[in-house]
C-alpha cells in the first residue's frame, strides 16, 4: 500500500459514500427489499396458522430456525476476531478488511436474534425469555445454558456494535467534513466534534485498546455459551466435552469465508481495489486453512470419541450419522468445510478472486449444513428407537431462511453507502508506521 | 475571556513533523496541541502527555459489571428458592458465565464513556480553529509560549520543515 498518499485514503474511501448509487444498487436493494417482505409474510402466515406449518414436531423440537441462529451467530465471529484479535497482534492487513468484517458481525447477530423468536411461536410473549425478576412466577433460572445464550448473544451485539462504532469515529469526522447538507448534520451527530488533536487521540487509542481486550474473550466465550445449549444436555452427539472448541473453530471458519464473500464484490463494486487489495484477502484465505484443519481434526475426532468411549448409544449414533438418511448433510459438511478450504493452500486457488470466491460460498453452505447435522440428527435419532423420527424442512421455513439471508445483504448494502467500509485512519497509520519508525 | 500566545505550524509529512517535536522538547517546550490524522502510537515518547483515565475507568466498570452478574444470579435464586435437597439454592459455577458476559458489558459501555468524556466529545460540531485538513494528510503542531518566544518558536518550527506557521499574540478582554 506504500505507493498510496494519504489524501487518496480519504478520496477513495469516502468516494463510496458520496457518489450517487448506481441502478444496479437501487436493483439489488429492491431484489432484498422484496425477499424481506416474503419472509415478513411467511412469519405472519405461521404466527397466524400456527408452528404446525414448520416441520418442527416430535421428536425433532429444534429444526431450521435454530440451525439459523447458530449459521448466524458464527458468521458474527469472524468480524470481532480480525478486528479484536489481529488488532492486540498487530497485524497490518486488519485495516483493509476490519471495518467490513465488523458490519458483518453486527447484521448477522441481528439476523440470528430474529430466530428464537421467529421460532418462539407466539413471538409478542418474547419478554418471558428475558431473565429477570418478575412477579409471573417464571423463574429466571441462570444455571440454565439457554439463559446464559440470551446474556451472551445481547453482551456480544452491544460490544460488536460499540467496537465497530468506536472504530469509526474519525472517519465519521473525515465524512462529515466532506459531506454536506442532512448528511454532513448527521455525521456531525455521529463524529461527536472529533478534531484529531493529540488529547482525543491519546484516550480515543486506550478506549479502543481496552475495547478490543475485552472484545477477544467475548468472541471465544459466546460461541462457547451456544455450544453449551447442546453440550449440557445428555442426546447422544450433544453430550461432549470438544463442543465449545469445536463451534468456535467452525464459527471462525464460516465468519471468514463470508468476509470473502461480501469483500470480492464489495471492493469491486464501490471500486475499492487499491485499498483491500489481494493480498489482503489472500492472508484470509490462509487463516482458514488453518480454522479447517482444526475443524477436519474435530470431525476426525467426533467418531473416535464415540467409539473409544464404549457408549452403545454414541456408537450407533456416530454411525447413523455417517450412514443414515441425512449422510449426505454430513459427507458434503467433510467436503465443504475441510477438504474445499485446503485448496487455499495452494497459491493460485488464494490468489484467484474467482476460485476464492467458490470455496468461500462453498464454506458458508457446508457451515450451514454442519449445523443442521449437529442440531437435527441427534434429535432424529436419540437413545429409543420408538422415539425416532425425520425431520425435512416446509416451504415457510426455507424462505424464512433465505430472507434472513436477504435481511443481511439489506443491511449490508445500505451500509456500504452510508459508512465508510474501510477504516481511513488505520490505513494511514498502516501505511505511515515504517515512516514512523525510520523519523525517529 | 482571553487567548494566550501561541504559534500554529502544519507539517505536510511525518519526517518534518517529527523532527519539530524532537527541537521542541529539546527546547523544554511542553505545552503543545498536537493533531495528525492518525493515532500515532510510536510517538508516544514524544507527546506531551501520555496518560489516560481510562484503562482504570474501564476495570472500575468491568468489576461493577461482575458483581452485578453474580448479584443478579444470586438475588435470583434466592428470591425463587428452589430448595432442591437441601442445597442451597445459588450455585457459583454456572453464575460464572453470566458473571463474565457482564463484566464484559459492562467493561466496554465504561470504556465508551470513559473515552468521550475525558476527551471531551459530545453531539456537537467542531470547534472554528478546528482545521479539516489534519483530518486527511497534514500534522499540525500548536506550540503556546510567552509573547517573547513567539520569534523563536516560529523560526523553530520553520527550520524544522513547517508548511505554515501563523504567530496568535495574547489577548484579553
Amino acid at each position: 500500500m506504500s505507493e498510496i498518499a494519504l489524501r487518496e485514503f480519504n478520496r477513495e474511501i469516502l468516494r463510496a459514500l458520496f457518489s450517487k448509487p448506481s441502478r444496479a444498487y437501487w436493483g439489488m436493494v429492491a431484489l432484498l427489499s422484496v425477499g424481506i417482505a416474503w419472509g415478513a409474510f411467511c412469519w405472519a402466515y405461521q404466527i397466524s396458522r400456527g408452528m404446525g406449518v414448520a416441520g418442527i414436531a416430535h421428536p425433532v423440537g429444534w429444526g431450521t430456525y435454530i440451525v439459523n441462529f447458530v449459521f448466524w451467530i458464527g458468521i458474527g465471529h469472524a468480524g470481532t476476531l480480525i478486528s479484536a484479535i489481529l488488532y492486540l497482534f498487530r497485524v497490518r492487513w486488519r485495516s483493509a478488511v476490519c471495518r467490513s468484517a465488523e458490519a458483518m458481525t453486527v447484521f448477522a447477530v441481528m439476523t440470528a436474534g430474529l430466530f428464537p423468536l421467529i421460532h418462539l411461536g407466539r413471538v409478542w410473549v418474547f419478554w418471558f425469555i428475558l431473565p429477570y425478576p418478575n412477579q409471573r412466577h417464571l423463574w429466571p433460572n441462570f444455571k440454565s445454558p439457554l439463559v446464559w445464550d440470551v446474556v451472551a448473544v445481547t453482551t456480544y451485539l452491544i460490544i460488536s456494535i460499540t467496537f465497530w462504532y468506536a472504530g469509526m469515529i474519525p472517519d465519521l469526522a473525515a465524512a462529515r467534513d466532506s459531506a454536506t447538507g442532512r448528511r454532513r448534520k448527521i455525521y456531525q451527530l455521529l463524529a461527536l466534534g472529533w478534531t484529531s488533536e493529540h488529547g482525543q487521540w491519546r484516550h480515543y487509542l486506550r478506549a479502543y485498546m481496552c475495547l478490543a481486550a475485552l472484545a477477544t474473550p467475548l468472541v471465544i466465550s459466546v460461541h462457547s455459551v451456544v455450544s453449551f445449549d447442546f453440550a449440557m444436555s445428555l442426546l447422544p452427539g450433544w453430550h461432549t466435552t470438544i463442543f465449545a472448541p469445536y463451534f468456535v473453530a467452525g464459527a471462525i471458519h464460516s465468519g471468514l469465508a463470508m468476509v470473502i464473500v461480501l469483500l470480492i464484490p464489495m471492493r469491486s463494486l464501490l471500486n475499492l481495489k487499491r485499498i483491500i487489495q489481494m493480498r489482503h484477502l489472500e492472508q484470509a484465505a490462509l487463516l482458514m486453512v488453518l480454522t479447517g484443519a482444526i475443524l477436519g481434526y474435530t470431525y476426525a475426532v467426533e467418531p473416535f470419541i464415540a467409539w473409544y468411549s464404549g457408549d452403545v448409544f454414541e456408537r450407533q449414533f456416530s454411525a447413523w450419522r455417517a450412514f443414515g438418511p441425512y449422510a449426505w448433510a454430513y459427507w458434503c459438511t467433510m467436503l465443504f468445510n475441510v477438504v474445499a478450504p485446503a485448496f487455499f493452500a495452494l497459491k493460485w486457488a488464494r490468489t484467484r478472486l474467482v476460485p476464492m470466491f467458490v470455496i468461500s460460498v462453498l464454506v458458508t453452505v457446508g457451515m450451514w449444513l454442519e449445523r443442521f447435522v449437529i442440531i437435527v440428527d441427534s434429535l432424529a435419532h436419540d437413545f429409543v428407537p420408538h422415539n425416532w423420527g425425520l425431520y425435512r424442512p416446509t416451504w415457510v421455513e426455507i424462505s424464512i431462511t433465505a430472507a434472513s439471508l436477504c435481511w443481511f445483504l439489506f443491511w449490508f448494502f445500505l451500509y456500504s453507502k452510508h459508512l465508510p467500509v474501510v477504516s481511513i485512519a488505520e490505513s494511514k497509520e498502516s501505511r505511515l508506521e515504517e515512516t514512523v519508525e525510520a523519523a525517529l | 475571556m482571553s487567548e494566550r500566545s501561541r504559534v500554529e505550524s502544519v507539517f505536510g509529512d511525518v519526517p518534518s513533523f517529527v523532527a519539530a517535536l524532537k527541537r521542541l522538547r529539546e527546547e523544554g517546550l511542553r505545552d503543545l496541541e498536537i493533531y495528525s490524522p492518525v493515532g500515532l502510537q510510536g510517538l508516544r515518547g514524544l507527546m506531551p502527555k501520555t496518560g489516560s483515565p481510562v484503562r482504570f475507568i474501564t476495570l472500575a466498570g468491568a468489576i461493577v459489571g461482575a458483581a452485578l452478574g453474580f448479584w443478579m444470579c444470586i438475588g435470583s435464586a434466592l428470591l425463587y428458592g428452589l430448595i432442591v435437597g437441601g442445597k442451597w439454592p445459588a450455585g457459583y459455577l454456572p453464575y460464572c458465565v453470566i458473571g463474565f458476559e457482564l463484566t464484559v458489558l459492562f467493561g466496554g459501555l465504561t470504556a465508551l464513556f470513559a473515552m468521550v468524556a475525558a476527551a471531551r466529545l459530545g453531539p456537537r460540531p467542531p470547534e472554528a480553529e478546528y482545521d479539516p485538513r489534519f483530518q486527511v494528510d497534514k500534522f499540525g503542531i500548536t506550540v503556546f509560549c510567552q509573547t517573547e518566544q513567539l520569534t523563536p518558536v516560529d523560526q523553530l518550527l520553520r527550520g524544522a520543515g513547517a508548511q505554515e506557521v501563523h504567530e496568535h499574540r495574547a489577548t484579553e478582554e
